[in-house]
């Protein structure tokens, strides 16, 4: 990870995101918003984008770095030795 | 007939993309399985999410909806989203680092490589496989179901017994074939290719769907109207007190008519003066047996019906179609709870209709008319047969509330993804690490576009009124596998229908393909190239054997499809069950120094068992409302994979320090 700073700001983000998930708040609530959407797929749909969001975020403050041009080696060399 | 020629075209359409994308195949195995790594950020988010969304996510969700309503987005899409991404930010980035430095093609290669053991994949092998083919009899079987539906009619006289359409297992055929050979062309690039495409396909197509279904049922706001003022449980996770009343109303009415059949087979017989005050007096709907339902009320109302109470409890179990014991009946009334404990009688809705004279009497060809009157409407299909039967005579279902545990628990379903061996075979065709970017952030948001309009379809089905004949839509104890198909059969011109199809098609297909893809290249890798002397088998030799085990597998799918169907989506969440409940396995072994060998085989053995007990319990996935102590049974098998992993991992050796400077570069020491 590039940073710890942005490893725990994605953790808490995406904890945040699971405490939301589980909107009991909504659960006997039949009355449609907007006239059509039921309450609870709203607000699910709304979790969908926060994800997208999150998952943004992340990819700006702890998205990992590889090197670059690192040679391969195949399965089969690695795993000689192993046992049978 | 027009809805079969768009489905063929579209067909041929996908056989001409496969046999270019042949064109650009570069003749090595490693392209055939992995495209020589050149998947780009594009095309790895189009054929992820095409991957990951199949038949499940539009004939499932949408029969779902209908089944438990709205609340079921939350139990499977909006945790995807959170999860999915997790898991390719998490596991995929990685592993596809460690697949580039030491040229992994399958995950067995990894954790063979991992663990430092060879016979973790032979335990490894049969698990995945045998995981993936419930995966694809979901898409096999309904593709089948789908194909049927929409071309009803399409023959004058040929396949009679499927309403004149194609039959479900010609379907299923004939998309396995289609998919077979455009992935044998293309390999993994014509599968990314031809994911791409579909994925794009089936979400334009899919949208237009939606508007167009909603513009029929009058838009979105009077759509939903009749839903709140018929069916407000479908709109939340809790009971409305509605429904619970209309469920005692219905249910009281239907012990009624159980009472009165059985009391007609002991000798009841009302007079015609009797029926005619009966008739009269009846204020219920205008339903198929309204003349049963009116005898049944005037003979409760004056007392002729006299049934001891195990009489009563043989009026319930026999029209509702029950198997039991009679000498174990239970000395009191059974309720509605015991009796749907009672396993139905396989087959017996197409028993019932084939016996009752009225149905019969209306089957026959769905474009011509009952007797030749064009007052009396067009004939009914077997299906609707079938549906007729089921609405009159079966007892109605109870509503149930969402359990806030059993929600909770569904979290564990979506982490399967890390353990899909054909998403491992995908994440291993990028280009580079940043191609993972737009496939983590866009995927929850795709989720969403394609999971919202079938949510809705199918919680709008509950109570859509047909707006040819008046009547409802979709009648109760409709099979939830053919909602969505049959919505767009019923509200949508014939040209779109096809076109729609094939949308639904594309979505099938387009996991189908990897799924089929990813089984040759395990068989392979992680058999015969494993197990044989090093260049024994040229390329195209493996290629080849790859072919032959495809083949074989789907063969063993499709004879599956053939046998009584089930939920797609129960079935579903079975099959991912099993793979979430390796996921602590793959989670460990990145990012847990100290897993052992013995610690993985305590993990797999501990989810195989546990998965096999608990599905066997579940009736082999026909009880749709199972649950273990009360959560889903994932949450038992991943904690038990879980606990057995650290245990056995921390009671033996580390694995060697070589392995750990190979797999954790970055810390130092053992």
């Amino acid at each position: 990870m590039r940073n710890n700073q942005g490893k725990y700001l994605v953790i808490g983000l995406v904890v945040l995101l699971v405490i939301l998930h589980q909107d009991i708040w909504f659960w006997d609530s039949h009355k449609p918003v907007f006239g059509f959407m039921p309450v609870a797929l709203l607000w699910h749909a709304g979790i969908s984008v926060a994800a997208s969001i999150t998952w943004f975020i992340a990819t700006k403050v702890a998205w990992p770095t590889f090197e670059d041009n690192v040679p391969v080696e195949t399965a089969a060399e690695a795993t000689e030795g192993s046992e049978s | 007939m027009i809805q079969l020629i768009i489905i063929a075209i579209y067909l041929c359409l996908l056989l001409f993309l496969g046999v270019f994308s042949s064109k650009l195949f570069r003749g090595t195995s490693k392209d055939y399985m992995l495209a020589s790594h050149s998947i780009g950020p594009f095309m790895l988010l189009m054929s992820l999410f095409g991957t990951t969304m199949t038949a499940f996510a539009l004939v499932g969700s949408t029969g779902e909806a209908y089944k438990i309503g709205a609340g079921v987005y939350g139990l499977l899409a909006s945790s995807s989203g959170i999860i999915h991404s997790l898991c390719f930010f998490v596991l995929g980035i990685k592993l596809w680092d460690l697949g580039r430095k030491y040229g992994y093609t399958t995950q067995i290669q990894y954790f063979r490589d991992r663990l430092q053991s060879d016979k973790i994949g032979i335990i490894l092998f049969p698990i995945l496989v045998g995981l993936v083919i419930p995966y694809l009899l979901i898409g096999v079987m309904a593709s089948g179901t789908v194909i049927n539906s929409i071309t009803e009619g399409a023959f004058a006289t040929a396949f009679a017994q499927h309403d004149y359409g194609i039959p479900p297992w010609l379907g299923s055929l004939v998309i396995s074939i289609v998919v077979l050979i455009y992935v044998f062309f293309g390999g993994m690039r014509g599968t990314a290719m031809a994911n791409t495409a579909q994925t794009i396909v089936f979400m334009i197509l899919g949208l237009i769907t939606f508007v167009v279904i909603s513009s029929k049922l009058g838009g979105m706001a009077a759509a939903t109207k009749l839903v709140v003022e018929k069916n407000p449980s479908k709109m939340m996770r809790a009971v409305h007190p509605d429904d619970d009343k209309a469920f005692e109303r219905k249910y009281a009415q239907w012990e009624r008519l159980a009472e009165f059949k059985f009391a007609q087979k002991k000798g009841l017989k009302l007079t015609p003066e009797q029926i005619k005050t009966a008739m009269e007096a009846y204020k219920g709907p205008d339903l198929p047996h309204k003349p049963l339902l009116a005898q049944a009320n005037f003979s409760a109302a004056q007392g002729l019906i006299k049934l001891s109470v195990k009489e009563q409890n043989l009026s319930r179990l026999q029209q509702d179609d029950r198997l039991f014991d009679e000498a174990t009946l239970p000395a009191t009334l059974i309720t509605h709870e015991s009796l749907v404990a009672y396993k139905r009688q396989p087959g017996a809705d197409a028993k019932g209709a084939a016996a009752n004279k009225m149905i019969q009497s209306k089957v026959g060809h769905p474009d011509k008319f009952i007797d030749d009157d064009e007052s009396k409407g067009k004939c009914w299909t077997r299906k609707k047969a079938k549906g007729v039967y089921r609405a009159t005579s079966w007892s109605p279902d109870k509503p149930h509330p969402m359990n806030p545990w059993k929600f909770l628990t569904y979290f564990f379903v979506p982490l399967s993804v890390g353990m899909f061996p054909h998403l491992f075979q995908h994440w291993l065709t990028a280009k580079s690490a940043d191609s993972f970017k737009l496939a983590v952030v866009a995927h929850p948001v795709f989720i969403m576009i394609v999971w919202v309009p079938c949510v809705l379809l199918g919680v709008w089905m509950t109570s859509a009124i047909n707006p040819a004949t008046g009547g409802s839509l979709i009648a109760p104890h409709f099979p939830p596998n053919a909602v969505l198909p049959a919505a767009v059969k019923a509200l949508t011109p014939d040209a779109m229908a096809g076109l729609l199809t094939a949308g639904i098609l594309a979505a099938i297909m387009s996991s189908l393909d990897s799924q089929f893809l990813c089984v040759g290249t395990m068989f392979t890798t992680d058999i015969v190239t494993h197990y044989s002397k090093p260049g024994k088998y040229s390329d195209k030799q493996l290629i080849l054997i790859a072919r032959m085990f495809i083949i074989g597998i789907v063969a063993v799918t499709y004879l599956f499809s053939l046998f009584e169907p089930r939920r797609v989506f129960t079935l579903g969440v079975w099959c991912f069950s099993g793979f979430s409940s390796l996921f602590p396995l793959i989670f460990a072994s990145l990012y847990w120094r100290r897993l052992t060998k013995a610690g993985a085989y305590a993990a797999v053995i501990a989810a195989a068992a546990s998965w096999l007990y608990l599905f066997r319990d579940s009736g082999y996935a026909a009880n749709a409302e199972y649950d273990f102590l009360g959560v889903m049974p994932v949450a038992t098998m991943t904690f038990l994979s879980t606990t057995f992993m650290i245990l056995v991992s921390l009671a033996t050796k580390p694995p060697s320090e070589e392995t750990l400077k190979r797999f954790f570069p970055d810390k130092s020491g053992a």
